[in-house]
């Protein structure tokens, strides 16, 4: 499928242009004004890409020009490739203006490969794109008879083979005319004289070694979709046909032995619009009930939520993402279905809150406070072992922490003593009972400059009652004149 | 199916009817509120994890995980959940009562959260009830109408003196502000054992439990006692009277 007017196209569909006046899409190369793409109306004029603006004013004086944005071609041409997936899983982007379809085996779906094309540049037109589209054996065949036309890959002209002016030339002074031509030669020849490149695009555009087509969306073993006549836009009717799918894959993944981690939902707008939504699980799940609850809660929590429009007339299932899951593990006993349930949960939450809000409290291998302690993701392994406390003790780590700590002014007897009486938050406090210092020094080894303050950690309780941690930052009159005071930590 | 959680062994518990309901949800106020729901969690001794749910930052720091551990609980079976709003927490939390192999939920609300009405917290309590996930809901603010079982204050008190004027043990003086259907308004001061997991009412020696004998003695001694008559009509058609349900 060659799409040769897109950048002007996507500018008319846009309403930056009107349609039906010659237009070209300007870039300015050395100083010069250049264009770099045009529409079918200023082509008739005999005006095309390469040429100046300025000669092209002078033959044609009321001609539209507009910068071209080719980054903005590119997100087009992705958009539109992200449609044409209704057709196939297997579809590419080529740039600058190709879209690749593997039909082989879709086909059938839409009562052969005739009506099949007929129906994409229907649908293409009504965006407001005209499609040039071509079959071939190969992605590259197809491209290149859809953008020079003809029906045979051996009739196809030299600029099929290399955009390379010399390239062309050096052809056209061997004789030859045709790729065709260029493939009856000896392949040796061909490569010392033109280059690997040449001989690359050649085994490309015939059959010898076809290139891979790089979907966009990685092939799933498991999927399926469901099409509609007329378009559903009730959100009732589309959580129907969502169950029906989730079970048809259900099914299709008992076969196979296996549980979904990752279910990717894709519901096709008429209007060319494609919307996506994905649920991962923590376990490989294949219970068609609970995989549609996480996209209820998926659904549910979408910030703008989905706009179906006139409505969809496709939805697709994949499963992207499979693991083991046998039988014996969905019998469930105690233990087991604790887990479950746990598992379950943790699926539904960050469906509904997102996987980042799901943490759960890690411990670092360091003494310095505020790094000892930090938020890991959930359902990860437990690295580091949490001490346990010397019995008998009271508690010598605050429940909550202030990080950063929190300045306070304090007032202690000597410098180098413990602090009788401080201020946080507005609210004078004197101290009634305290223990401490517990030195905790910086770690040199870990810092470039080899310093560092030292910190003398003192736990105090005030007169209400309540009991904090303190600490003084820096030696007095070995590290620092004035240390100063902070408040690290609330305890029970 | 929930038990029940012993607190003093003695006029706490026989008020409470035998101890603390654990399918329930319990609303806490006050400076020490995220202390007393650690420790109830904590003593509550139920396996599997606590979905702590929070609905913002508040101004009191983060939970840090060591001190988690020196109040005799394991970290790793914290699971916090930073919701982002009270909405969204309270949706998570209707999640998590769904799902019986938690611990706890507790839900950390701060400032007013006007939000969190009669409403709410009936369908919280409903939810606790029927699953037996113990729920409790720290909050902000003035105490706000509400269909939690029980309603507390707590504030850090002055601990026990060690060696060398250094504070003990943590201690709370709690509030039963609130109860459905039963007796309030009564104080006690507690003191938190790490290494038993345990309140102890402060001024027993906290190696020495209050052997059962005492606490159901202590029970009877104010059987008589006046009810408060705040739950009164709540209570219509339920026995509030503690010797009932403790003997039973």
């Amino acid at each position: 499928m060659a799409l040769p007017w897109l950048p002007a196209e996507r500018l008319i569909r846009s309403g930056a242009a009107p349609p039906d006046v010659p237009l070209a899409l300007i870039a300015t190369d050395r100083g010069r004004q250049v264009i770099r793409a045009v529409n079918a109306a200023a082509l008739a004029e005999g005006i095309g890409p390469g040429l100046a603006l300025a000669d092209a004013r002078a033959r044609l004086p009321d001609l539209r020009a507009l910068p071209h944005d080719p980054a903005a071609d590119a997100t087009c041409l992705d958009w539109l490739a992200q449609g044409a997936t209704r057709w196939s899983p297997m579809v590419a982007a080529r740039a600058p203006y190709g879209l690749v379809i593997d039909i082989s085996g879709a086909a059938h779906l839409f009562g052969g490969e005739a009506s099949l094309v007929s129906d994409v540049v229907t649908r293409l037109h009504r965006l407001g794109f005209s499609a040039q589209p071509a079959l071939a054996a190969t992605p590259a065949a197809a491209l290149a008879l859809a953008r020079f036309g003809g029906s045979r890959v051996s009739e196809l002209p030299l600029a099929a083979l290399s955009d390379a002016e010399p390239v062309q030339i050096g052809l056209r002074r061997a004789g030859l005319r045709s790729v065709g031509e260029v493939a009856r030669l000896p392949r040796a020849a061909v490569a010392s004289r033109f280059g690997e490149a040449l001989l690359a695009t050649l085994d490309a555009l015939t059959e010898t070694a076809p290139e891979p087509l790089d979907p966009l969306l990685p092939p799933a073993d498991v999927w399926a979709e469901q099409r509609f006549a007329s378009p559903i836009a009730s959100h009732d009717a589309m959580r129907a046909a969502l169950e029906r799918l989730l079970l048809r894959c259900a099914a299709q993944m008992g076969g196979l032995g296996v549980g979904g981690r990752r279910f990717a939902l894709a519901l096709y707008r008429s209007d060319g619009h494609v919307a996506r939504l994905a649920v991962d699980t923590a376990e490989p799940q294949r219970d068609a009930r609970a995989v549609l609850r996480l996209f209820d809660e998926r659904i549910a929590a979408l910030n703008d939520p989905l706009d179906p429009g006139f409505g969809y007339d496709l939805l697709r299932l994949a499963v992207p993402v499979t693991a083991r899951l046998d039988e014996a593990q969905l019998g469930l006993d105690g233990g087991a279905l604790a887990e479950t349930q746990l598992n379950e949960l943790i699926d539904r939450l960050s469906a509904r809150l997102g996987r980042g809000r799901l943490r759960r409290l890690v411990r670092a291998d360091t003494h310095i406070p505020e790094q000892a302690s930090f938020l890991g993701a959930l359902g990860e392994a437990a690295d580091t072992a949490w001490p346990s406390p010397a019995p008998g003790e009271p508690p010598t780590r605050p429940l909550r922490l202030f990080d950063p700590p929190q300045p306070i002014e304090v007032l202690a007897e000597v410098p180098d003593g413990p602090p009788r009486r401080f201020r946080w938050r507005r609210q004078v406090l004197d101290v009634t009972a305290q223990e401490g210092p517990e030195r905790i020094a910086a770690e040199w080894w870990q810092r470039k400059d080899g310093a560092g303050l030292t910190r003398d950690y003192w736990r105090v309780e005030a007169a209400d009652g309540r009991r904090f941690w303190l600490f003084r930052h820096g030696l007095y009159e070995r590290e620092t004149a004035s240390p100063r005071w902070y408040l690290h930590g609330l305890f029970a | 199916m929930a038990g029940r959680l012993a607190l003093d062994g003695g006029r706490l518990d026989a008020t409470l009817g035998g101890g603390l309901l654990l399918g329930a949800c319990h609303e806490l106020y006050g400076p020490a509120a995220t202390a007393l729901a650690m420790m109830l969690v904590l003593a509550a001794t139920r396996p599997g994890p606590i979905l702590w749910i929070s609905d913002g930052q508040g101004e009191d720091g983060r939970i840090y995980g060591a001190g988690v551990a020196e109040l005799g609980g394991d970290p790793a079976r914290l699971w916090l959940v930073a919701a982002g709003g009270v909405v969204p927490m309270l949706r998570a939390a209707a999640e998590a009562q769904r799902c019986p192999a938690l611990a706890a939920v507790v839900l950390e609300s701060h400032g007013e959260a006007p939000a969190i009405d009669l409403t709410v917290t009936r369908r919280l309590q409903m939810a606790a009830a029927a699953q037996g996930v113990f729920t409790l809901l720290l909050r902000g603010g003035l105490p706000r109408p509400s269909a939690a079982l029980t309603r507390w204050q707590a504030q850090p008190a002055p601990a026990r003196r060690l060696v060398a004027n250094a504070p003990g043990p943590p201690r709370l003086a709690i509030t039963l502000a609130r109860q459905r259907g039963g007796p309030a308004d009564i104080n006690q001061l507690l003191e938190w054992n790490r290494d038993r997991r345990r309140f102890f009412a402060a001024g027993q020696s906290a190696g020495q439990p209050v052997p059962i004998g005492v606490a159901f003695a202590r029970s009877l001694g104010i059987a008589g006692a006046p009810h408060s008559g705040g739950g009164a009509a709540m209570a219509a058609g339920r026995t509030a009277d503690p010797i009932g349900r403790s003997a039973a």
